[in-house]
């Protein structure tokens, strides 16, 4: 039988009713609080009975604190006279036990025990809150600036979506801490003032474990979507990397409290390593990735290579589904076939292809295109007009001083078997560029060279494509 | 309904009128937590808590001042200002029983 159990707990620090309900439930259970660490609440088993806690804040005291103060000795020394013994205590949080049936609580005084929680949390839970909220906030404008920008590649991009939306739940967590509190704060001190009574505190610990299950759970599905074993690899080491850090600051940040140093210095050096040591790590994260990815071999393998003013180029083989062989007969069999899947969510699949001749040919035909999937019907018409924005821009290549330069023009879908056709028009002239609209998928298609589109080959683009 | 906010020691609370009261003789801050119960039958409890709150803000306003350090133990002691304090916290009260009196023992006159 375990003589220890170590629990995760997700109270707000100025929770009071909360953790004092909660310890009281657990000696009930033969637990009782020992110490709080980073790592978790340890509980240490005890025979089950009555107890009870008291959860108190002493303004004075500090996480950094090397040890308890003089001042904050006196403070347990009144509590230990009236029966109340420390149990454990975490910065300005002092928990304090009683065994006695009806004990003399260890604040009295409404008034004076909110401004005394009000004061610690002051000093320590909001100074982190705002932090998370500023971070949060310029995140999350960044992510909808990005949306804003280039909805698909946002949307096409599990990875995109995932640290958008962590970021934003990162924003929700603490901004609902912040107006949480505030909001108890004003009702308690009312309260207080008014007759005395001391309101119940409210943390939400239910709240923020269905949130926290839900960003592991989603992490998982984001290690599961992606296609390469390397960049998962790249996530869980980045994720066990930033684990790793936070244990050694916090390791130094003891290391320096058992060596005695004051707790300003030990604040000062914890504040100025938690800043230094992330952005040595982002840094090296970032050169880590690039080297990994530009130094390892592609995971596509080329059929062939050729030389070309001294330099050399690959031949790829991927099986495309739409070729230049499907549409005109061609004598010319030296061509590389190259599909990329650029991107790919739950809600978009982008691929691309393209089929071009070696770089001694290029008389001969090229075919680029790319195949928007929307998997959520939803998100079509955005899909759409982005793509309209971004099929005249990215061929266009707009002078700004000219306008009209290019656009889009609506031109017979019946051909193409879409629903919408669209042919660019780049100064009064039209290119052989087309956007084709199907029931679940957008195709962007590029025929280089004086191609002379024929119906038939309009009708085959459809039914390799349009599907 | 809006409160007016809580003049510091504009008035006493009880707790703080008893803290006050056991410091007209020098005494030890712990002891006042027996002497208050003590001194009111049970009636008024100060916390260890709240009394260590009140008697630091009492230092602050000079109402007590400390007489004796024994390593972690401290005596105090009531401060003129903090009689005066005290004695108006009892006028106070005073003017109200008087009023009380007043009203009810016309009551039971008439």
């Amino acid at each position: 039988m375990k003589d220890f159990k170590r629990c995760f707990v997700l109270f707000s620090f100025y929770d009071r009713t909360g953790i004092e309900n909660y310890l009281e439930k657990q000696a009930e259970n033969g637990w009782m609080l020992d110490r709080i660490t980073a790592l978790g609440w340890q509980f240490k088993r005890i025979e089950p009975k009555k107890i009870h806690f008291s959860v108190v804040y002493f303004a004075k005291a500090s996480a950094f604190d090397p040890e308890p103060s003089e001042a904050q000795l006196t403070f347990q020394d009144f509590c230990e006279h009236t029966g109340w013994h420390l149990a454990a205590s975490n910065a300005q949080m002092q928990i304090f036990y009683n065994e006695d049936e009806q004990p003399t609580p260890i604040e009295t005084d409404a008034l004076l025990e909110v401004e005394a929680i009000h004061t610690s949390v002051k000093k320590s839970l909001l100074p982190s809150y705002y932090l998370f909220v500023g971070c949060g906030i310029l995140q999350a404008l960044l992510f909808f600036w990005r949306f804003s920008l280039d909805p698909i590649s946002v949307l096409a991009s599990n990875n995109n979506l995932f640290t958008g939306i962590c970021w934003i739940l990162m924003l929700t967590i603490p901004f609902a801490g912040i107006i949480s509190y505030f909001s108890w704060y004003r009702r308690a001190n009312l309260a207080a003032k008014r007759d005395g009574s001391f309101v119940a505190t409210k943390g939400h610990p239910r709240s923020k474990c269905v949130i926290l299950v839900f960003l592991i759970l989603m992490f998982v599905f984001l290690l599961l979507s992606f296609a390469d074993s390397r960049t998962s690899l790249i996530a869980v080491l980045a994720i066990a990397v930033v684990l790793g850090l936070s244990a050694v600051i916090l390791g130094i940040s003891k290391w320096m409290k058992r060596m005695k140093l004051s707790a300003k210095i030990n604040r000062n050096i914890t504040f100025v390593l938690s800043l230094v040591v992330p952005f040595v790590f982002s840094i090296t994260l970032i050169f880590f990735v690039i080297a990994t990815v530009l130094s390892s071999p592609s995971a596509k393998v080329p059929v062939d290579t050729y030389e070309f003013k001294g330099q050399t180029f690959e031949v790829y083989g991927d099986t495309l589904p739409l070729t230049i062989e499907d549409l005109i007969e061609t004598e010319y069999d030296e061509y590389s076939y190259e599909m990329h899947t650029q991107n790919k969510s739950i809600f978009l699949e982008e691929d691309a292809a393209t089929q071009r001749p070696r770089w001694d040919a290029l008389t001969q035909p090229r075919l680029d295109y790319s195949i928007t999937r929307i998997k959520a019907p939803f998100l079509y018409n955005l899909c759409k007009k982005a793509l309209l924005n971004d099929f005249a821009h990215n061929y266009g290549r707009p002078v700004p001083e000219v306008s009209g330069w290019e656009k889009h023009i609506s031109i017979d879908t019946a051909p193409w078997g879409a629903n919408e056709a669209y042919q660019l028009m780049l100064a009064d002239e039209m290119q052989m560029r087309f956007l084709l609209c199907y029931d679940d998928c957008i195709v962007e298609i590029d025929f280089k060279q004086d191609w002379q589109l024929t119906t038939e080959q309009m009708k085959t683009v459809a039914e390799k494509l349009g599907k | 309904m809006t409160h007016l906010p809580r003049v510091k020691f504009h008035t006493l609370t009880e707790q703080m009128f008893y803290t006050l009261l056991c410091l007209k003789e020098e005494c030890y801050g712990m002891d006042i937590l027996d002497r208050v119960p003590a001194m009111t039958n049970q009636r008024v409890n100060v916390g260890s808590g709240t009394l260590y709150t009140l008697l630091e803000q009492f230092l602050d306003a000079e109402m007590i001042r400390e007489t004796k350090i024994e390593g972690r133990r401290r005596s105090y002691i009531l401060t003129e200002k903090g009689s005066e304090m005290l004695a108006k916290e009892c006028e106070r009260l005073n003017a109200q029983l008087a009023d009380y009196h007043r009203i009810f023992d016309r009551e039971e006159h008439s």
